[in-house]
C-alpha cells in the first residue's frame, strides 16, 4: 500500500510562494503602489526611499526577505496595503523583510531596529504613531503579523520595557533577529 | 542577571489617567508650575519652564497618537520624557473599556545610572517620587533596577540565560506568570492584578481592591514595620520595600517571595 502523500493545509491567503518575493514580484514606485486600486490589502514590494545611518542600513539589509530590485537598482521594501483614513497618507506600510509564519499558514512581516527612541519626545511620537498604523493594517489583512526585530538582547530588553510602558503588549511582536 | 541589559540603570514610571478630554495646556501649565517647586530627581526644580507641548502630525498627516515633552534644565544624568495620551488611539478601547484599563495613560518616564552621584536614592523613592505622584494625580507607579521585572516576570535565574528561544523571541519560562498571562480576564500588573513587587511602588484604591482583594489601609496594616515605607497617598497607598540602588536580582526575587506572602499574593 502507498502511502497518501502528506498535503499540508492551504493557507487562507492562498499560495504564500507568490506573496513571498519571486523570480516575477515586480517592485513598484510610491506613486504606483498609492494609485492601485482597491481593495488595499495585501502584500506588495515597494521601492526603498528612506535616509538613515550606514549602520541602520546594513542591519535592515541583512534581513529575511529584503532583496534589491534589479530593474531600478534600489531596495525593495515588502508593504503591507492598508485603507489609511489620512487624506494624503500612503495606503501602504513598507517593512524590512517577508517570511512565513512559524506554521507555514501566515506571511510574517519584519521591521529592523537597532534600538527604540526611548526617550526622545520626536522619536516617541514617531514610533507611537507608527504602532498605531501597524496594528490598523494588521487588523485589516487577517493572516499577517508583524513582528520588530532588534540586533541584542540588550535593545530587546529596552524595547519590551518600551512596549510593556505604552501598554501595547499583543500589538507589537519582538525578537532578537538572527539566522533562522 | 547581567546580560539582560547592557547598563545598570534604574528606570521609573508614574501614570496617571489621560487628560486628552480636559484643556491639556491648562493642565500641562499648573503641573510644571508645581513640579518646578519640587527636586529632582523626579521633581523639575531648577529646570527651564516651557510652553505646552503641541499635538502632532507625521510628514503624512497622520495624527500622532501622544503629545511627548522633554524639560530642560533638570538633574544632570537624569532621562526624562512626559507624554499626554490619545486613550484610545489604538482603537482598542471605547470609553468604557478604557475606564477598565490601564491603557492609554499619561506618564512621566525617568531613567539614570546607578553610579549618578547626583542621585539621592533613599530621599528619591521615600520623598520624592510621592510627592510628584501627588501632584500628578497618579494612578500607578514603579521603580525598577536594570530592567529585573522582565527577568522575574520571565523567570529567569542567574547570570547564563537564555532568555530568548531558538525563534529569537523573549522566553517565558515562568508557568505562573504564562498562566495568568493566558486568561485573558487578568490584565497582569495592570488593571484588576498585581504580580511583580518592585522596591518601590504605587497603587490606586481602586486596584487595591481588584488585585488584592482589600483596601490600601489593609495593606498599610499588613506592612507597616515590616517594610522600609508604607503610607497612604492620594486614594492608594506608597510602597517601598528596598531603597538600595545596587540592589542584586537575588535580592530582588527575595523581596518579591517575603512581601508576596505578606499580601497574599501568588
Amino acid at each position: 500500500v502507498v502511502p497518501e502523500p502528506i498535503v499540508p493545509p492551504r493557507s487562507p491567503l492562498g499560495n504564500l510562494d507568490e506573496i513571498l518575493p519571486n523570480p516575477n514580484t515586480r517592485v513598484l514606485t510610491g506613486t504606483e503602489a498609492n494609485a492601485l486600486n482597491t481593495p488595499n490589502r495585501g502584500v506588495i514590494y515597494v521601492q526603498e526611499n528612506s535616509s538613515m545611518s550606514q549602520a541602520a542600513r546594513d542591519f535592515q539589509s541583512g534581513c529575511t526577505g529584503a532583496f534589491c530590485d534589479p530593474v531600478s537598482g534600489r531596495d525593495a521594501a515588502p508593504a503591507l496595503r492598508f485603507d489609511n483614513n489620512v487624506t494624503n497618507g500612503n495606503n501602504f506600510i513598507r517593512f524590512d523583510g517577508i517570511e512565513r509564519s512559524a506554521d507555514g499558514q501566515g506571511i510574517v512581516l519584519i521591521d529592523r531596529k537597532l534600538r527604540l527612541a526611548d526617550f526622545n519626545r520626536g522619536a516617541i511620537a514617531s514610533t507611537e504613531t507608527t504602532f498605531r498604523r501597524v496594528a490598523e493594517a494588521v487588523r485589516q489583512n487577517p493572516g499577517y503579523q508583524v513582528v520588530y526585530e532588534f540586533p541584542n538582547q540588550a535593545a530587546l530588553t529596552a524595547a519590551n520595557n518600551l512596549i510593556r510602558d505604552l501598554k501595547l503588549q499583543g500589538v507589537v511582536t519582538t525578537r532578537i533577529a538572527g539566522p533562522r | 542577571m547581567g546580560e539582560i541589559s547592557d547598563a545598570r540603570e534604574l528606570n521609573a514610571i508614574v501614570c496617571r489617567q489621560s487628560a486628552w478630554t480636559k484643556d491639556i495646556a491648562q493642565f500641562h501649565y499648573c503641573f510644571i508650575d508645581q513640579m518646578l517647586k519640587i527636586p529632582g530627581p523626579f521633581g523639575f526644580k531648577g529646570a527651564e519652564r516651557h510652553a505646552a507641548p503641541e499635538f502632532g502630525f507625521e510628514a503624512d498627516g497622520f495624527p500622532h497618537s501622544s503629545v511627548p515633552y522633554n524639560v530642560k534644565g533638570r538633574v544632570l544624568g537624569v532621562k526624562f520624557v512626559g507624554a499626554y495620551v490619545i486613550p484610545d488611539a489604538y482603537g482598542r478601547s471605547g470609553p468604557e473599556q478604557y475606564a477598565k484599563s490601564y491603557y492609554g495613560h499619561d506618564y512621566l518616564k525617568y531613567q539614570w545610572k546607578i553610579t549618578n552621584k547626583k542621585v539621592d536614592y533613599h530621599f528619591a523613592l521615600n520623598e520624592n517620587l510621592p510627592a510628584v505622584i501627588e501632584v500628578f494625580g497618579g494612578r500607578f507607579a514603579t521603580v525598577d533596577p536594570c530592567y529585573y521585572d522582565q527577568a522575574y516576570q520571565g523567570g529567569y535565574h542567574g547570570d547564563n540565560g537564555p532568555y530568548v528561544d531558538e525563534g529569537g523571541y523573549s522566553l517565558a519560562i515562568n508557568q505562573t506568570y504564562n498562566r495568568l498571562k493566558a486568561d485573558p480576564s487578568i490584565d497582569v500588573d495592570g488593571w484588576n492584578n498585581i504580580y511583580t513587587l518592585y522596591p518601590a511602588q504605587f497603587w490606586e484604591g481602586g486596584r487595591c481592591l481588584r488585585a488584592l482583594g482589600y483596601d490600601r489601609d489593609e495593606v498599610i496594616r499588613r506592612l507597616t514595620g515590616k517594610v522600609q515605607l508604607v503610607r497612604a497617598l492620594l486614594d492608594g497607598v506608597y510602597v517601598v520595600l528596598n531603597d538600595n540602588p545596587d540592589i542584586t536580582y537575588d535580592e530582588y526575587y527575595a523581596m518579591n517571595v517575603e512581601y508576596k506572602a505578606l499580601l497574599g499574593l501568588v
